[in-house]
């Protein structure tokens, strides 16, 4: 090395005392290099006192914050918070409970409908949520049935009586089809079409039924409406009516002891105007007795049998080219792909989850490293 | 290592404020000199708050305030980038107001156009030596670079400062 590149550390003292011993020697020898020293010296010390002057500041009061909880940092709940939030909205979107709760939860449904209704009068395939929902609870029924004094109902009595009404919505191959198929169905379960409506415009081809069925075969025919098509959309409903056609049984009943004993006082009546006065008591409880008993019937017939409407749609027509299909057709698409995202990354994120004592040591380990190597110090 | 860096290590407030307190008037002027007053405040608080993240990576190969003035180097070089402020700047290091002196050996305003002549990293190794006194390990330790860099820094910063003022005699 030559020694002209020593001269700066030379005289900062940085060298060690041999290579100085070398330095000084040339130094020595060499008038030209003790100028060059001598100016780097001078130069140095300019600068030194040229140099802006910087203030002494004293510490502010509470300049270091007190440190967060590692779980309190947004670097930890960030990515938590979005992570919760794509799943979250994922489980809203797709809803994978309510789908399988069309097509696939009235087996599991079925213990806990059966202690409320017997398979006998109310066969609980095809109940949902709904049903359940609107039936009303064991404490008001008893209550109920204090009230009129009508024979004490328990929950599995075999004469209760539930309107049900279910709906279905299909997107089916061929419309003409699968509406005599349905007719055909009505027909087999003790039932029929009670009306029916189709549009075969040339555009979309769809068709509305009302179909009634005996009630025990509501959830076998809701069953095999549904092997029709594509369900679209599904919900079924019961109203129990029990406690009314009970209420309307006992007062009937009391009517019918009120009009014997007036049978009894116009056997016996004396007088002209008694005679008139009983019997138009007598009209009265008849007619009353007549209302109640029509209602009666209403009700047990609605009971017996159910209403299903069912919505068809034809398939093709769904995505047909026109221009409006087409733009129809590529709204569905993308909230099909959507709909088809969001439940990837639903899966992905539970296999995250429960895949996370596999990955998440590993990730740990390599994200320490990253971490270590980005600060040297 | 001393026992107020191990209670701080340890994680106790009382210690982290008493190193604060200690150390701030020098690294408020270690920004200040590359920042300018009015950042200076931020990069000192922002150093200390990140010695407070890593002082228990702190080993003691180095004196504390060595260690402490790179994260203020480093938080220093991120600020200025940020406020889009040349680091250390070539003319703010140059007091306007220094007296001439008869040891003097160039004039002020060509040793301040030679000074601004120099890449940012030779300017800051002869800043650091020549203004705040730093040894030539010191420099290397703060800003993370061998011993033997800072030595052939410094003697190319005074190589082509010398070669400048040559030239611009002549």
């Amino acid at each position: 090395m030559e020694i002209r590149d020593e001269l700066k550390a030379f005289l900062d003292g940085e060298l060690a005392p041999e290579a100085a011993a070398k330095v000084q020697t040339a130094l020595d020898a060499s008038p030209e290099l003790r100028e060059e020293l001598e100016f780097m010296r001078g130069l140095g010390a300019q600068i030194g006192r040229q140099a802006r002057a910087v203030p002494s500041v004293e510490a502010p009061a509470g300049l270091l914050k007190p440190r967060r909880a590692w779980w309190s940092r947004p670097q930890v709940w960030a990515p938590a918070a979005c992570a919760g939030l794509v799943l979250v909205a994922g489980l809203v979107v797709t809803r994978p409970w309510v789908a399988r709760g069309v097509t696939e939860s009235a087996p599991m449904a079925m213990p806990e409908m059966s202690g409320i209704a017997p398979s006998s009068e109310a066969p609980a395939e095809g109940m949902t949520r709904d049903m359940k929902a609107e039936a009303p609870p064991t404490g008001g029924m008893a209550a109920g049935d204090e009230m009129v004094g009508a024979a004490p109902m328990v929950l599995n009595d075999p004469n209760r009586r539930i309107i049900r009404t279910g709906s279905i919505g299909l997107e089916v191959e061929d419309l003409s089809a699968s509406m005599s198929m349905i007719e055909g169905a009505a027909a087999s379960y003790g039932g029929f079409v009670e009306s029916s409506n189709a549009d075969l415009g040339s555009r979309s081809r769809s068709a509305s039924l009302s179909l009634r069925v005996r009630s025990e075969h509501f959830g076998a025919a809701m069953g095999q409406i549904r092997q029709l098509g594509k369900v679209v959309t599904e919900s079924s409903s019961g109203q129990d009516v029990t406690l009314q056609v009970s209420d309307l049984d006992a007062r009937v009943s009391t009517l019918k002891a009120e009009e014997a004993s007036l049978r009894e006082l116009l056997r016996s009546a004396k007088s002209t105007n008694d005679l008139l006065q009983v019997r138009d008591r007598l009209s009265q409880v008849r007619q009353e007795i007549e209302s109640m008993a029509s209602q009666r019937a209403a009700l047990a017939n609605m009971a017996s049998l159910s209403t299903i409407q069912v919505t068809l749609i034809e398939k093709e027509q769904v995505s047909q080219g026109e221009p409006d299909g087409a733009a129809e057709a590529a709204w569905t698409a993308a909230l099909n792909a959507l709909m088809g995202l969001w439940q990837g990354l639903l899966v992905f994120g539970i296999w995250l989850v429960v895949f996370a004592p596999v990955w998440l040591p590993v990730a740990a380990v390599v994200g320490f490293v990253l971490w270590r190597r980005r600060r040297p110090r | 290592m001393s026992e107020l860096i191990r209670e701080a290590q340890a994680g106790r407030r009382e210690a982290l404020d008493e190193i604060v307190r200690r150390h701030y008037p020098a690294v408020h002027g270690f920004c200040a000199r590359r920042l300018g007053p009015d950042l200076a405040a931020d990069a000192a608080q922002e150093t200390f708050v990140t010695m407070q993240k890593s002082v228990g990576r702190f080993r003691g190969d180095s004196s504390f305030e060595t260690w402490l003035l790179g994260i203020a180097h480093n938080v220093s070089r991120k600020i200025g980038a940020r406020s889009r402020r040349e680091f250390a700047q070539a003319a703010d290091w140059l007091d306007p107001e220094a007296p001439s002196h008869e040891a003097d050996v160039v004039q002020r305003d060509a040793l301040a156009r030679a000074m601004a002549g120099l890449s940012e990293e030779h300017r800051t190794a002869v800043l650091m030596h020549e203004v705040e006194g730093r040894t030539y390990a010191e420099i290397g330790r703060i800003l993370g670079v061998p011993e033997g860099t800072v030595k052939s820094r410094l003697h190319h910063a005074f190589r082509a400062l010398r070669q400048t003022l040559i030239e611009e005699t002549n």
